[in-house]
């Protein structure tokens, strides 16, 4: 029974329960809870299988990306270009005003010499600490000197000891750099250089916790969760150093919480692999702290001189507490725009700083009272854009792009910040009283002996980049191309000399059919004159008809042998300037003239170092003897006359009887182009006014161009022109009305130069009265 | 890679080019040399101030303010060369020449590391520079002269 009992209440049982389950077999609930029952179960295990195996790898795809980038070169660095580093020595051509201005420029403090990057001044004296600087030729170390001027002349150069010092090599001004796409700018700075109390501040303000949590901080992120709730949004970021730096470095800037995830998960990975060290040195570098136009300025070391215009290392407690002050908002507190907001955050954390125990109070309350003391907000660096576009232009020779933007080389220019103001001063009044807003104008300036381009204006509006008028604005080059018509002729000793008579009067030329009259200026014939005063008086008719004489594919070889590069369009009407050069070009002709017959080739760029200062690149000085320089000095005497008594005249009474200069003017027809190109003992420049639509102007060569020569040369140059006398070269009296032998005595005589033997013979007579 | 007469040659010469520098025996170029300048600009009319002289050519007022300098920096190539950097002396010769272009020492100097760069027309096109501008100096023309005919080393 007992069994029975059983076996009934194991029936009933299964009875009830398959009663149940009928129903429910009926059911679509059943079957598909069932369904969803029966797969569940292996499918969450694969899920989370999948998932396990995601998150590994995606930590594993982090943690590569953190090493691999990490370890590597970490940021893209641009190419950084300098002026020239100004050699100080005895002897130098250089006022006590200039010299401060140089070291202004450079951000050196005023008022004592006791650290690199100072200088007092007393009078014509100077004392300095220079900074030092690693060049292509060996390392130049911090020095202390003393420096005295007197009448423009830098005299005596001693160290503090009084013990002689030969020769000191400021460090170079940097003018520019070349970016990539992005614009992100910064110069790396090595923690071991940094202030240690920009650290300890960055640290005190930014992340206390920073050496204590590995990576994220819970109490950090639990303080900023309440805060954020009390608020209603987000106002706390709650991230340590750590986390800001992968925020930055590798991560977009959206706000999700699956970014949050990532970047806590790299913080902690960063961490791991890093010690606080290089973290802290990778956010020295990475973080943004203002912008400069389209430039990102990134990093403490940049941050320092865009802001005061100084290294890192120089800055007093108050700067360095403003740029912790920047970190937390560089467009909030930007001290240009917001200076009260800004010199408040600074002096909140100069009191953060007093409270951690990282400055005396006194020190903070003298830190509190201090200005911004900002540098210039437009620094001096970036507004040279036309010399920029030449070194640019030169570098691309030589290098991809890539290296420029990315490689951190730097750039050894000879640009002469100094020369450069002095053009652009010279343009600027030589516009200003012209009156016509029209009017452009380009300058090029170079040592004349060696060829380094000094200074480049590429237009009225010298700060704007735009079109470069001095490199690329093809212009009619007028009488400017006479030197090259004469020295074709010069160089046939036989046939021509100085005092060779020209006609001047009326010509026609025929070629192909075509008939072409040019006209003197003046509309004046003026006969029979030595080539010498044709020459100065820029004749056209006496041009035209030398110029025939020698063959219009002589004055194109000419052109050649002094250095233009392109084909000559060889028409008659080349012998009067109907051709089209850029002022670049011209300056490379005049060049080779100022040089004695040597062609250098006009370079801006004198070194270029790699990211470890080792030289890649040597931009070496050649020349090659393109004209004999017997034929040169006769054309660099007729080129003196243009200023003497020829159409540059002007100038002479400005600069000064003594002040010995040569160069030809330049007018294309209806006074579309303006130019000067000429050179002294120390200066070559080449100046070009006109409308870029080349409608006409009210000006000449002389009227124009010329003036804003001469004010550049009366304030750049500091040498007259004192050719060198060939060997083969002997001096005569002539008279430059007849071009016969006279006397000295003479009213109209000259001594002019002449090969040997070629000197016209006869006796020596007067053409007019003493 | 020079041997060691080569080296002393050098050294010699480094030696005579710094020394020489102002008091050497002079070549007298004064028969074209020239008075200060004549201006009677007053008194012309057609032509203005056609009684020009040019006032004479004295490199070395400029050469011997920066003479010091220069001899620094051309000692410092001189070691360079023995050191047989040749990148390096050739960087401070170039350094020498912007400090003073017209110091005919220095393209002399100039001359003689592009020869050692076996740059054989640069050095015979430095030279002749060279040559051009040195102005009172008989042993520097003469050494000029030494290594364009040939005497290299």
């Amino acid at each position: 029974m007992a069994n029975s009992t059983k076996a009934s209440k194991a029936r009933t049982k299964k009875g009830r329960k398959s009663t149940r389950d009928n129903r429910r077999f009926w059911s679509p609930m059943f079957w598909f809870k069932k369904s969803i029952r029966l797969l569940f179960r292996p499918l969450a295990f694969k899920i989370y299988f999948v998932l396990a195996t995601v998150l590994t790898a995606y930590i594993i795809y982090l943690d590569a990306t953190i090493t691999s980038s990490f370890e590597g070169k970490k940021w893209q660095l641009p190419a950084r270009v300098y002026a020239r580093p100004l050699e100080v020595f005895e002897g130098l051509a250089i006022s006590a005003n200039e010299f401060e201005q140089e070291l202004k420029d450079l951000g050196y403090r005023q008022g004592s010499s006791t650290r690199a990057g100072s200088y007092y001044r007393k009078g014509n004296e100077v004392t300095l600490h220079s900074r030092g600087h690693t060049f292509w030729d060996g390392d130049e170390a911090p020095q202390q000197a003393r420096v005295v001027f007197r009448n423009n002349e830098l005299t005596q150069l001693r160290e503090l000891n009084n013990s002689a010092l030969p020769l000191l090599r400021l460090e170079p001004m940097e003018i520019g750099a070349i970016y990539p796409n992005h614009r992100e700018d910064r110069v790396l700075v090595n923690i071991q250089e940094v202030p240690p109390l920009l650290v300890a501040a960055l640290i005190a303000v930014e992340d206390h916790r920073f050496y204590d949590h590995s990576g994220v901080s819970p109490v950090g992120i639990a303080r900023a969760a309440i805060q954020n709730l009390k608020s209603g949004s987000v106002v706390q970021g709650g991230s340590t150093i750590t986390q800001q730096l992968v925020k930055n470095y590798y991560l977009t800037r959206t706000r999700s919480l699956s970014r949050k995830v990532t970047e806590a998960l790299m913080s902690l990975l960063l961490e791991f692999h890093y010690d606080k060290e290089a973290i802290l040195q990778a956010y020295l570098n990475e973080v943004y702290l203002g912008q400069a136009g389209d430039r990102g300025i990134h990093g403490f070391g940049l941050a320092s001189l865009h802001y005061f215009n100084r290294p890192l290392a120089e800055l007093s407690i108050d700067r360095l507490a403003l740029l912790i002050a920047v970190v937390r908002g560089p467009t909030y507190y930007d001290p240009w725009r917001h200076p009260e907001r800004a010199i408040n955050r600074r002096n909140r954390i100069l009191d953060t700083l007093v409270t951690r125990e990282l400055l005396d109070v006194s020190d903070a309350q003298w830190a509190k009272a201090e200005p911004l003391n900002l540098g210039k907000q437009s620094r001096s660096h970036y507004v040279f854009p036309a010399y920029i576009d030449l070194v640019k232009r030169q570098l691309r020779e030589v290098y991809q792009n890539s290296d420029l933007t990315s490689n951190g080389l730097k750039v050894y220019t000879s640009f002469d910040p100094r020369i450069q103001r002095h053009a652009e001063q010279a343009m600027l009044e030589g516009l200003r009283i012209r009156d016509d807003e029209k009017l452009q104008a380009a300058v090029v300036v170079t040592q004349p002996e060696t060829g380094e381009v000094l200074a480049v204006v590429g237009g009225r509006k010298p700060r704007y980049s735009g079109f470069n008028r001095a490199l690329d604005a093809k212009r009619s080059i007028g009488s400017v191309v006479k030197p090259m018509v004469y020295l074709a002729a010069l160089s046939q000793p036989e046939k021509y000399n100085l005092a060779t008579i020209i006609d001047d009067s009326p010509i026609t030329i025929e070629t192909n059919g075509k008939e072409w009259t040019p006209r003197n200026y003046d509309r004046k014939n003026h006969g029979e004159v030595p080539l010498i005063t044709a020459m100065a008086k820029s004749y056209n008719q006496a041009a035209a008809r030398l110029g025939n004489q020698v063959g219009v594919a002589a004055v194109a070889e000419v052109m050649q042998q002094l250095g233009f590069e392109r084909e000559v369009n060889q028409v008659p009407s080349l012998f009067i300037g109907a051709t089209q050069l850029t002022p670049f070009e011209v300056t490379s002709m005049y060049q080779t003239i100022a040089a004695n017959g040597y062609h250098t080739p006009l370079k801006a760029i004198r070194a270029v170092l790699d990211s470890d200062n080792l030289p890649l690149k040597r931009f070496q000085y050649r020349l090659e003897q393109g004209v004999q320089p017997d034929a040169i000095h006769l054309i660099q005497r007729a080129m003196i006359q243009v200023g003497r008594d020829g159409s540059a005249r002007s100038a002479r009474q400005k600069l000064g009887n003594d002040f010995i200069f040569a160069g030809k003017t330049g007018t294309s027809n209806s006074q579309r182009d303006s130019w000067f190109a000429g050179f002294t003992g120390d200066v070559l420049a080449v100046v070009w006014l006109g409308h870029d639509d080349n409608t006409p102007t009210k000006y000449t060569g002389a009227s124009g161009a010329l003036p804003v020569w001469t004010q550049l040369i009366q304030s750049a140059s500091r040498r007259p022109f004192s050719p060198l006398v060939p060997e083969n070269i002997n001096y005569h009296w002539i008279d430059l009305v007849t071009g016969r032998p006279s006397k000295e005595s003479c009213f109209s005589a000259a001594e002019i130069p002449f090969i040997k033997g070629s000197n016209p013979q006869g006796t020596k007579s007067c053409s007019s009265p003493h | 890679m020079f041997s060691n007469i080569k080296k002393a040659t050098l050294l010699a010469l480094f030696l005579v080019l710094i020394t020489a520098c102002g008091s050497a025996p002079t070549i007298d170029r004064s028969s074209d040399g020239y008075p200060p300048i004549i201006d009677d600009a007053e008194k012309n009319t057609d032509v203005e101030d056609a009684g020009l002289r040019l006032p004479p050519r004295d490199a070395n007022v400029q050469s011997k303010k920066s003479a010091s300098a220069v001899d620094q920096l051309l000692v410092q190539a001189h070691s360079a060369i023995a050191e047989e950097s040749l990148g390096k002396a050739s960087a401070l010769v170039e350094r020498a020449i912007r400090l003073a272009p017209q110091d005919a020492r220095a393209y002399f100097s100039l001359a003689q590391v592009r020869n050692l760069q076996g740059q054989k027309n640069q050095a015979q096109s430095l030279a002749q520079k060279a040559r051009a501008l040195v102005v009172n100096d008989n042993a520097l023309l003469g050494a000029i002269v030494q290594f364009q005919k040939g005497f290299m080393y």
